[in-house]
């Protein structure tokens, strides 16, 4: 069953197209997650669904119902804005319980509701303070909290997690989607960090300028990206996309490039195999790309360390070689640890060829 | 080291507020030229004391000393620090040039020497092409080094920057954390940056300081702070995915100290001799080791989640009560499914579960 179907969905603001015609269904009890920079659309995607804002354009709906011209009180999504507002005269309890006061809950029903929302967000201690003694972060734990209350047909969050400690925003992201499982409702998450849209959920929708460059799972989006800005924004160190020439002909294809020439892997599987350009480039994610302080079978290129980030566990190697900067990531007791020459290898695969004009990758 | 080279001092730093004990007995010394990053998560006093270093805010007893000078009574525009905010806060309207100029202005100097200056700046930190261009028309790389060199113009002893990433996409902050790292290197600037992430800590400083509830508890290097913290709060304070802590238990067998856990038994350590008793074990996801068949040493766990980050899964498995997290490559295992799990002692920290602090880990150089 899909529980939301969104078609051709445009809205404007003067001149500024926010949304450039969206299509996406988001079927029942999924976490489907919207990502993109600042200023891609995202919000104004949920303001819409919710009813906030009308569209230019296109549909949505709501199990089966269509919703686009409904009153946002009768759509029953729920919305927690990204600058949430808790009301500051109700406790803590008062604000989780205030939708489910609204729909006129039963009392008893509505202290159990609590209970359990105040031990899955650790917000029990919050219960009976006011909104002015929380930190921001049990502020919109609270706002999440009163978001879940009452069950509704779609949740939609925008940012939750952005304003808080990077060391809550760790632990939430693992509680969000147990809270998910737990709930089982539909869910579209937005945000424009790619660790919490990995990580978190079902599938993925990677919006820019408002437009979708690619929905699917984190694994599709990861490993087979549809187009070089998906490449580069999720993945961090983001993928690096390197320039090359194709050679060699349909019976031994290579990627080549000054002090280089290496098979390619899985050509055939391409629709485009006959039709790629002689000029184009390939991407290549930061862990596949091999390095080692000699030259080897598996590292034939002389490159550079030019910088490294140490990160606890793993490092980040910027890295000089023929064909210009490339990332590597290595875990902090490998064999290179400094600045300085290097060797570097790296096995290309026909998925990751891209089309330098279009910055699409060929399929 | 002598005195006369340390840039910033704090020396018994308290302040407390209505009776509460905000920084307590603070003791601190950044050398010329340091990046050090003051880590800690909210209400930690990490403001409150960087509201002490520029002024804003009396201490109520010890010293602050600016390039060996005791400043307490310093006004903070004569202190000879600079200040950068959160998000930057570059003036959106005025162009780079008058940005750079801003501080000078504030200071008095006068016109040749604030064209020097501006000249000197942008020079080192690539802004000539765009000393003509708005606040609001920047990217977030330039706009991050006008709000460096607008304040880097006036010379300061001591830079300062309070979370200035913290509102930024996350893709941006990766970038302009190698870029403040690169600048401050080249200028020899000396840094305290304030930050609750500890991925900017780790990946920019040369030391850490860590703070929880006004006092520090470690001070020390990137290394340092990720291999041998002193007790459980640095230890889940540091490292992504957060490190595993479970219950343990030291006991002896055939004359030596082992440690056992809810499924792993017999595990040797060569840390001092530590009491027997109860005890909790931290180690991180990357040290766990999985596997798909039993295996000498393996206990069996169930997976209960999987996280993926493309590059590398987390599994979220059963540990007796617990779960822990272990990290794997991607695919090896779904939901569900069942692995064999190996502890390595040798990078793992006993806790001591009344005062939280580390007792003993394997790793020879630990021996404190």
């Amino acid at each position: 069953m899909t529980e939301v179907a969104v078609e051709s969905l445009s809205k404007s603001f003067g001149d500024l197209q926010a949304l450039r015609g969206l299509d996406f269904d988001a079927a029942h009890g999924e976490f489907f997650c919207v990502i993109g920079p600042t200023n891609a659309g995202k919000s104004t995607l949920l303001k819409t669904i919710a009813g906030l804002h009308r569209p230019d354009g296109g549909r949505i709906l709501l199990s089966g119902r269509d919703v686009t011209r409904a009153e946002p009180r009768h759509r029953n999504v729920s919305l927690l804005f990204q600058n949430i507002a808790l009301f500051p005269t109700l406790s803590g309890r008062d604000n989780i319980a205030f939708p489910l006061r609204t729909v006129g809950t039963g009392e008893g029903e509505i202290a159990r509701r609590v209970g359990e929302i105040a031990e899955v967000l650790k917000i029990g201690h919050l219960l009976d303070r006011l909104p002015q003694t929380f930190s921001g972060g049990e502020q919109q734990r609270v706002a999440i909290g009163r978001a879940i209350a009452r069950p509704t047909d779609l949740l939609m969050l925008d940012e939750p997690l952005t304003n808080l400690d990077a060391r809550i925003r760790i632990a939430l992201r693992i509680e969000f989607k147990t809270l998910h499982h737990e709930l089982g409702q539909t869910l579209i998450y937005v945000t424009h960090d790619q660790v919490e849209a990995m990580s978190m959920s079902d599938r993925i929708a990677v919006l820019n300028k408002g437009r979708f460059e690619q929905i699917g799972t984190p694994d599709e989006v990861y490993h087979r990206p549809a187009s070089a800005f998906v490449a580069r924004f999720i993945g961090q160190p983001p993928m690096n996309i390197v320039d090359a020439e194709l050679s060699g002909g349909m019976d031994d294809p290579r990627l080549s490039g000054p002090g280089f020439s290496i098979p390619i892997g899985g050509i055939e599987q391409l629709e485009s195999a006959s039709r790629l350009p002689r000029k184009l480039a390939f991407g290549l994610r930061p862990e596949a790309l091999r390095v080692a302080p000699g030259e080897g079978p598996d590292t034939p290129f002389a490159g550079e360390v030019v910088w490294i980030e140490r990160l606890g566990g793993k490092s980040i190697l910027d890295l000089r070689f023929a064909q210009g900067l490339v990332k590597a990531v290595v875990p902090t007791d490998h064999a290179v640890r400094r600045e300085g020459p290097v060797w570097l290898g790296f096995t290309p695969r026909a998925e990751h060829l891209i089309d330098k004009e279009s910055e699409l990758f060929f399929r | 080291m002598a005195e006369e080279e340390m840039k910033l001092e704090l020396r018994g730093v308290h302040k407390s507020f209505d009776g509460a004990a905000a920084v307590k007995g603070l003791d601190l010394a950044l050398r010329k030229g340091e990046f050090l990053s003051l880590l800690g998560p909210s209400g930690c006093g990490k403001s409150t004391t960087l509201a002490m270093i520029t002024g804003f805010l009396a201490p109520d007893s010890g010293e602050i000393l600016v390039d060996g000078r005791v400043v307490n009574r310093i006004a903070p525009r004569k202190r000879r620090i600079g200040l950068v905010f959160q998000d930057y806060a570059v003036f959106s309207r005025l162009t780079v040039r008058a940005n750079l100029v801003f501080g000078l202005e504030s200071q008095g100097v006068a016109r040749k020497e604030r064209n020097l200056a501006v000249a000197e700046i942008s020079e080192k930190l690539e802004l000539r092409d765009i000393l003509g261009a708005r606040g609001g028309e920047l990217n977030m790389s330039e706009m991050q080094r006008v709000a460096l060199g607008r304040v880097l113009v006036t010379k300061p002893q001591l830079l300062l920057l309070d979370e200035p990433m913290s509102n930024l996409d996350a893709a941006l902050r990766a970038s302009l954390r190698s870029e403040l790292k690169q600048i401050q290197k080249e200028l020899e600037q000396t840094v305290l940056y304030v930050t609750h992430d500890q991925v900017e800590a780790l990946s920019m400083s040369d030391r850490i300081a860590v703070m929880r509830d006004g006092a520090l508890l470690q001070v020390g290097t990137p290394e340092d702070i990720y291999n041998r913290p002193v007790g459980r709060f640095v230890a889940q304070f540091i490292g992504d995915p957060p490190i595993n802590i479970v219950p343990c238990r030291v006991e002896e067998a055939q004359g030596k100290l082992v440690v056992g856990t809810a499924l792993h038994s017999g595990l040797g350590f060569a840390g001092r001799d530590v009491p027997i008793g109860d005890y909790l074990l931290a180690v991180r996801p990357h040290h766990l080791r999985a596997s798909r068949a039993p295996r000498e040493g393996t206990a069996e766990c169930e997976i209960r989640m999987v996280e993926n980050f493309g590059a590398e899964h987390v599994l979220h498995v059963t540990y007796g009560e617990d779960l822990v997290a272990v990290v794997t490559e991607p695919g090896f295992a779904r939901e569900g499914e069942r692995l064999h799990l190996s502890l390595d002692m040798d990078q793992a920290h006993l806790i001591d579960p009344l005062d939280e602090r580390v007792v003993a880990r394997r790793r020879r150089e630990a021996a404190a």
